[in-house]
């Protein structure tokens, strides 16, 4: 009987298991996630000239002779011009050309040749300038803006110059005449 | 104390006795451990800033596939049965700013390839194409690293990227082999 | 269960390239100079009414023979002369002479007709030449700018060839040439 009591006791270290969810097997994702940017950008393609020589201004015989004689649309092309963003803008700015001989004009002369620089295929709206120096030379820069492109876009631009003018038709006064354009591309919002 | 004597005292009785017989009892201890695969870190993040080239030549503003090629991070994961396999799916980097077609010239979208190496298994996956991850590879019993890996990156056309944020990401998939829990034998 | 000690890897944005080309939103193309040359220029402009010759007329009192002391002829006006550039006016003239009686006359006579000629509203100083004298330094005048204007050339102050007192030889045709020239100074 003692014999069985210590079996008994034995018996009594059951051990217990802590009661286990028998939990179904699942699979288990992680993930890496990856990010970038990219900056707005403009650029403007290399010109396919960087001046515009436009050799003897006047004409030297016949009616109209000693004043601006017809000079033809001349053009710079920028191939490859692009902005990555929406929202951007062309603005042209223009100088007059004006003499080097910087003397006040005598009666019935101009030092000034006034003309229009137009820049195409960006926005459906050119962005053009006319210049409007006096005979004088005084006033000679102009700018204009284009309309805005509404996505990134990546065209071939075309500067052209025309329109060659002086102020009243006046003879020109002898010299070396030069004036200049400059073209932005860039957002069409003001910061 | 004086039990205590007294069973020293019965038991050296019932040793000087061998008469009375002894009976032994077994109890079977059972329990089971499931299948199962766990992701204890289970994110990761690459940022890799500017993506595309930069200066002023003919690739200007295209992306600059050294930027996510090669980049690597560890996620930590562990799989406790030897039919666990293992899965990855790249997304494409999608510009989040700018959610309209690309025009013409220009792409808002990166493609790459994604590799992830745990215990010596990898899992590869393309962000180009169909959508869905690549074949799942047997990975086995492990605990330690899962490597992830980017390379291959391109752009649709290889165009101009539209300027914005990209976000794009690379999904790791561990699966146990499907079981239930057995009681041993 | 124990988190493994994970080297998760910070954010690890490449660093740019230092070197690059600036980029930017805003892109410059230009100055872009726009030339030309205007070279120094005259035009003598066009003679009024077209009539280029000065018409004197008889030269003689007839009931004298003698050179008359009222010779005078409208000048000639020069419209739209114009220089680009600071400009010379020099003026020259020949002697009034008959055309027929080519052979020095006898005694009593003279063939010749002096005169002065004048180049004025170029300059402040008239440019003059006097047929009869031996140098002319005033004949010829410098504009110091550019300039557009109406050149008035004008003949005086006759006298006879070899003294007032000669009676001119008989001839329809005595003539002389009175030159502008307009010219880029130098």
């Amino acid at each position: 009987m003692t014999s069985l009591k210590a079996t008994a006791a034995a018996l009594a270290l059951l051990v217990a298991l802590p009661g286990v969810a028998n939990a179904q097997s699942t699979s288990d994702d992680a993930t890496v996630d990856v990010s970038g940017t990219v900056a707005g950008l403009c650029i403007l393609g290399d010109p396919s000239r960087t001046s515009v020589p436009l050799g003897q201004l006047i004409n030297t015989s016949g009616p109209q002779v000693g004043k601006l004689t017809a000079i033809s649309a001349q053009t710079i092309n920028l191939p490859n011009s692009f902005c990555n963003f929406a929202g951007t803008n062309l603005r042209v700015s223009a100088q007059a050309l004006l003499s080097s001989d910087t003397n006040a004009v005598q009666t019935g002369f101009a030092r000034a040749v006034n003309f229009t620089s137009t820049v195409s295929n960006w926005a459906t709206q050119n962005a053009t300038v006319t210049t409007a120096a006096a005979a004088g030379g005084a006033t000679p820069s102009a700018q204009g803006t284009g309309g805005t492109q509404p996505a990134p876009k990546i065209a071939d631009l075309t500067l052209t110059l025309n329109g060659f003018t002086v102020p009243s038709n006046l003879l020109l006064v002898a010299g070396t005449y030069s004036g200049s354009v400059t073209i932005t591309l860039g957002p069409a919002a003001t910061p | 104390m004086r039990s205590t004597y007294l069973i020293g005292f019965l038991g050296i009785v019932a040793c000087a006795a061998p008469a009375s017989a002894q009976s032994t009892g077994t109890v079977n201890i059972n329990g089971s451990v499931a299948d199962r695969c766990l992701f204890t870190t289970p994110s990761a993040t690459i940022s890799v800033g500017e993506l595309a080239q930069p200066g002023s030549g003919t690739n200007a503003g295209r992306l600059d596939a050294s930027k996510l090629d090669g980049q690597t991070r560890n996620l930590v994961g562990w799989c406790n049965g030897t039919a666990a396999t293992m899965s990855v799916e790249a997304l494409p980097l999608l510009n989040i700013d700018f959610t309209a077609a690309a025009p013409t010239g220009f792409d808002r979208r990166v493609d790459y390839s994604a590799a992830a190496v745990a215990n010596a298994a990898t899992a590869t996956d393309t962000s180009v194409g169909a959508a869905g991850g690549g074949s799942a590879v047997s990975v086995g019993m492990f605990t330690g690293n899962v490597a992830v890996t980017l390379s291959s990156s391109s752009s649709p056309t290889s165009g101009l990227l539209v300027a914005g944020t990209y976000q794009g990401q690379v999904i790791v998939t561990l699966t146990p082999n499907v079981s239930f829990g057995q009681t041993s034998q | 269960m124990r988190l493994l000690a994970a080297s998760l890897t910070a954010l690890a944005a490449l660093a740019l390239p230092g070197t690059a080309m600036a980029q930017s939103t805003t892109a410059t193309a230009g100055p872009f100079p726009v030339t030309g040359n205007v070279p120094g220029l005259c035009s003598g402009g066009t003679l009024s009414n077209a009539n280029s010759s000065f018409a004197l007329g008889v030269l003689i009192d007839t009931a004298t023979g003698l050179r008359r002391t009222d010779l005078a002829a409208p000048p000639k006006i020069l419209t739209g002369a114009f220089c680009t550039v600071r400009s010379n006016i020099s003026i020259s003239a020949t002697a009034l002479q008959s055309v027929n009686n080519i052979a020095a006359p006898g005694a009593g006579f003279s063939r010749t007709v002096h005169y002065t000629a004048s180049a004025s509203g170029w300059t402040t100083t008239p440019a003059t030449f006097a047929t009869g004298s031996a140098s002319n330094p005033g004949s010829s005048q410098e504009r110091s700018t550019a300039f557009q204007g109406d050149i008035s050339v004008g003949i005086g102050s006759f006298s006879t060839g070899g003294g007032e007192g000669l009676r001119l030889v008989a001839d329809t045709a005595y003539q002389g040439i009175v030159t502008v020239t307009l010219a880029v100074a130098n």
